[in-house]
């Protein structure tokens, strides 16, 4: 009788046992959520060389706008698949918060998600994602926090201006400045964080509003706040993009010194 | 494997290990309370993981402590880990001829993980509840031993493990986009029973 019974649990235990066999080790071994085991990729600058790399400059440069992806992927997807159906646009921004922990696994999820859109993509580092290892795994993944590229007659700066989840530390504003004396081109600045929020006020303020000017910005663009404001700073057309749980991206439309934006809803 | 498989798996291998408890009682005592050690691979606990686990008396409930360690080389950080772990054994079988017996059963491991900007508290400078601490984590699991079927080598097992950390789990249960194998990881160790 007992033989019977152990042989009915065997009979059952036996199909599970077999059904574990074909997963696929590696990609289920995980030694830490805080692992920061991944390559070289520097994808920003592989966004840039692609940019580069066009020759026809069109006279109205349109680029898309999402932020504060963090674990919001459904929304994310949604919006790549919107994205995905333009034809006129040159590049995607993204103001930061890609992640929520700074986990090597959201930045990864976040990354082969964007690589699904059809034009390049440049992503400046958010305060969320310099938690855990998140500044180093973003560094090999995406490149330097702060960095600039041109398209046509227009001048990115790509600025990190974290300051609580780095340690405390006031932004890299030598960097900015150097960055902003450059005027031969229409400069656009995206940041995380602007200036006018409490991780920034007071002297990190001051120094934003010294630098940036109306003599050497044309637009700037945030994140971070998670709700769509159409504002301005020292004069400048600003604009803070929502998180994109809010099911929204923004198409931004470059003339000139011009700046148009469509709030899209998706 | 796509994600409705795993979770098949899991669930079918739950509900046998419940229908087995109802119908049978465990053909092993479960007076057996001396303490196991046990060395790991993965799992969310680093590299390599060592711990100690103590069966409580007249339950099939047990409880240990673990300890982690992920080396800058292999990884690009380093890393601690401090676990706290709870298992309850759902069944148990005899097999080889009564030479071994394998075990199913669930629990979490709660672990405190120490590396960089990681926190328990934050410090000062950032206001309370800015952000949720990112230093403990919550990683519910299943899996299986087997204790070894050779008699000098009985009081030796083998186990797998199966789990997700907290805030993975929570990415797939409010995306759709994301699937259950996207989020569960796979351990291996093995164990000692004191005689």
């Amino acid at each position: 009788m007992k033989c019977q019974l152990l042989h009915g649990r065997i009979k059952r235990v036996l199909p599970i046992l077999i059904g574990l066999i074909p997963l696929d080790g590696c990609d289920y071994i995980e030694f830490s959520p805080f692992d920061a085991d991944v390559k070289n990729v520097n994808y920003n600058n592989i966004s840039v060389q692609a940019l580069e790399s066009i020759d026809t400059i069109p006279d109205t440069l349109r680029f898309a706008l999402i932020s504060d992806t963090h674990f919001y992927y459904d929304d994310l997807h949604g919006a790549i698949k919107r994205i995905n159906t333009y034809n006129n646009l040159q590049f995607v921004i993204c103001c930061g918060d890609i992640t929520n922990f700074g986990m090597e696994w959201e930045f990864s999820k976040y990354l082969n998600m964007i690589k699904g859109i059809n034009v390049p993509v440049i992503t400046v580092i958010g305060n969320h994602d310099y938690l855990s290892n998140g500044a180093l795994i973003y560094k090999r993944l995406f490149g330097a926090s702060n960095m600039t590229f041109c398209f046509g007659n227009y001048r990115f700066i790509m600025f990190d201006d974290v300051v609580w989840e780095r340690g405390n530390k006031p932004p890299n504003f030598s960097w900015l400045e150097t960055a902003l004396e450059d005027v031969s081109r229409t400069n656009i600045l995206v940041a995380h964080i602007a200036p006018w929020d409490k991780q920034l006020i007071g002297d990190n303020y001051e120094t934003y509003k010294e630098l940036v000017n109306r003599d050497n910005t044309s637009l700037c663009l945030f994140g971070h706040e998670h709700f769509y404001n159409d504002t301005t700073f020292n004069g400048i057309h600003t604009l803070v993009a929502a998180s994109i749980k809010e099911r929204e991206y923004y198409i931004v439309g470059l003339t000139g010194d011009t700046s148009l934006v469509e709030r899209v809803k998706y | 494997m796509n994600s409705s498989k795993i979770l098949i798996l899991g669930l079918t291998s739950l509900l046998a290990g419940f229908s087995a408890q109802a119908s049978h009682t465990d053909t092993i005592s479960s007076l057996n309370t001396r303490p196991i050690f046990r060395i790991q691979y993965a799992g969310n606990m680093g590299l390599v993981s060592i711990g100690v686990d103590k069966p409580l008396r007249q339950t099939k409930r047990s409880l240990g402590v673990n300890y982690g360690y992920l080396p800058k080389d292999v990884n690009g950080v380093e890393v601690h880990t401090f676990g706290l772990r709870s298992t309850i054994r759902l069944w148990r079988i005899s097999t080889f001829n009564s030479k071994s017996t394998l075990n199913q059963y669930i629990g979490y491991n709660l672990t405190y993980s120490h590396t960089r900007n990681t926190y328990v508290e934050y410090p000062g400078y950032i206001p309370k509840s800015y952000h949720i601490p990112n230093a403990i984590h919550l990683n519910p699991m299943f899996g299986f031993n087997s204790s070894i079927p050779v008699k000098k080598l009985n009081s030796f097992s083998v186990y797998v493990e199966f789990g997700a950390v907290d805030t993975k789990l929570w990415y797939a249960i409010v995306n759709r986009y994301i699937h259950l194998e996207d989020i569960m990881n796979i351990c291996f160790g093995a164990a000692y029973q004191l005689k």
